[in-house]
């Protein structure tokens, strides 16, 4: 099998693209794709500054990547979890940290949940009772806009790929959960006055398999070993079905999710009841469409953490 | 250990001898893997389901499906 630019041995063939590439045309073309993406779908200017959510995956190294040889501002955020199964955290850690001592032209930021909150996110989501998944992503959410607030970055990127959305997309169409599926897009703009960053997907139209292809070829090391909360995740059953889909009609997943998007732009999707009002948090100044204090700062409290 | 016409396949902790000649993508199937869910690595490099396993190669599978 030989790359269709070249006439080298080809190193990836992608079915949904009818492409057939080695490993120098494949990194081109991966950087090309993101580029479009964040193009077409009015993510940022070229100018602006990036805060890029930094997990050690492969889907958040190669996104940092791929927007710092694209010549973007784009500085990291890891952060640290508190989740000491088998140092999950501090591997996770070691990796985005290796990675960044690779590229001097940017910065990572480290915020340690427990050591700045006095709780890890397993302790947290136990104090709530809730799942850690639940609580990790609200917290997450919290600290990433707050940093980015501070920090004055233009948005929010995410290393979210084609295989991550289209799961969520069918979770939420299975229920037809409208308040979901009107706020899942590719780019949501700033909100609450600036006080909501502008957070951005430029991953979103690459495959899961792509990126993992495009981290490996640039020899990026990173977290192999899964969440061990994501064990057992619905997520990965419903990427299971996808993939079952894709084998049998090849780019069924993109096609599934640039038609949501497209359809979503032209307003079939609206979301339930009237659009949220956002208040400050009387605490820490967030926004909120809580009453005076936000669901972060509530958390705390309970937990004796304020 | 397998004889000179056997290759090695490991995916995670698992480590299997399986027959040289046949491909990629085959030897996948052939241990119990989706295909679509891993990518295979022979000499730290890139290689397409398609290629041929020689003799006394290591491939490497790594999982490209993450969670949460």
């Amino acid at each position: 099998m030989r790359c269709q630019l070249c006439g080298e041995v080809a190193a990836i063939s992608m079915p949904q693209h009818r492409l057939k590439l080695c490993e120098e045309h494949y990194v081109a073309w991966v950087e090309r794709r993101v580029a479009r993406t964040i193009e077409s779908y009015e993510m940022f200017a070229p100018d602006d500054r990036l805060l890029v959510a930094v997990s050690g995956g492969k889907d958040s190294l190669a996104l940092w990547d791929i927007l710092l040889r694209l010549g973007y501002q784009a500085d990291g955020l890891y952060i640290h979890l508190g989740i000491e199964h088998e140092g999950y955290s501090d591997i996770s850690q070691s990796y985005a940290t290796a990675y960044a001592a690779t590229r001097p032209e940017a910065t990572l930021q480290i915020v340690n949940v427990a050591q700045r909150y006095g709780r890890s996110i397993p302790e947290l989501a136990h104090g709530r009772g809730r799942r850690a998944c639940s609580s990790c992503g609200m917290i997450k959410r919290y600290i990433m806009n707050r940093t980015a607030r501070e920090g004055g970055y233009a948005a929010i990127v995410t290393g979210h790929n084609l295989d991550d959305e289209a799961a969520q997309l069918l979770q939420n169409n299975l229920f037809w959960v409208r308040g979901y599926l009107q706020r899942q897009a590719p780019v949501l703009p700033e909100a609450a006055g600036g006080g909501l960053v502008r957070k951005a997907k430029p991953l979103c139209l690459l495959y899961e398999r792509e990126s993992a292809a495009y981290t490996l070829v640039r020899g990026i090391a990173y977290v192999q070993r899964e969440c061990p909360y994501a064990q057992g995740a619905t997520s990965i059953f419903h990427k299971g079905i996808l993939n079952d889909l894709e084998r049998r009609s090849p780019g069924a997943k993109l096609q599934y999710y640039q038609g949501f998007v497209r359809a979503r732009q032209e307003g079939f999707i609206v979301a339930e009841g009237e659009a949220a009002e956002f208040e400050v948090c009387a605490r820490c100044g967030q926004p909120t469409t809580a009453n005076a204090v936000c669901a972060f700062c509530r958390m705390l409290e309970a937990e004796g953490g304020l | 250990m397998g004889d000179h016409h056997t290759a090695t396949l490991r995916y995670h902790e698992q480590e299997w001898q399986i027959h040289s000649g046949m491909t990629i993508r085959h030897a996948i199937e052939k241990v119990g893997l989706d295909p679509q869910s891993v990518l295979a690595i022979r000499e730290k490099k890139l290689v397409n389901h398609q290629t041929t396993i020689e003799p006394e190669d290591e491939i490497l599978l790594v999982n490209v499906i993450s969670g949460g």
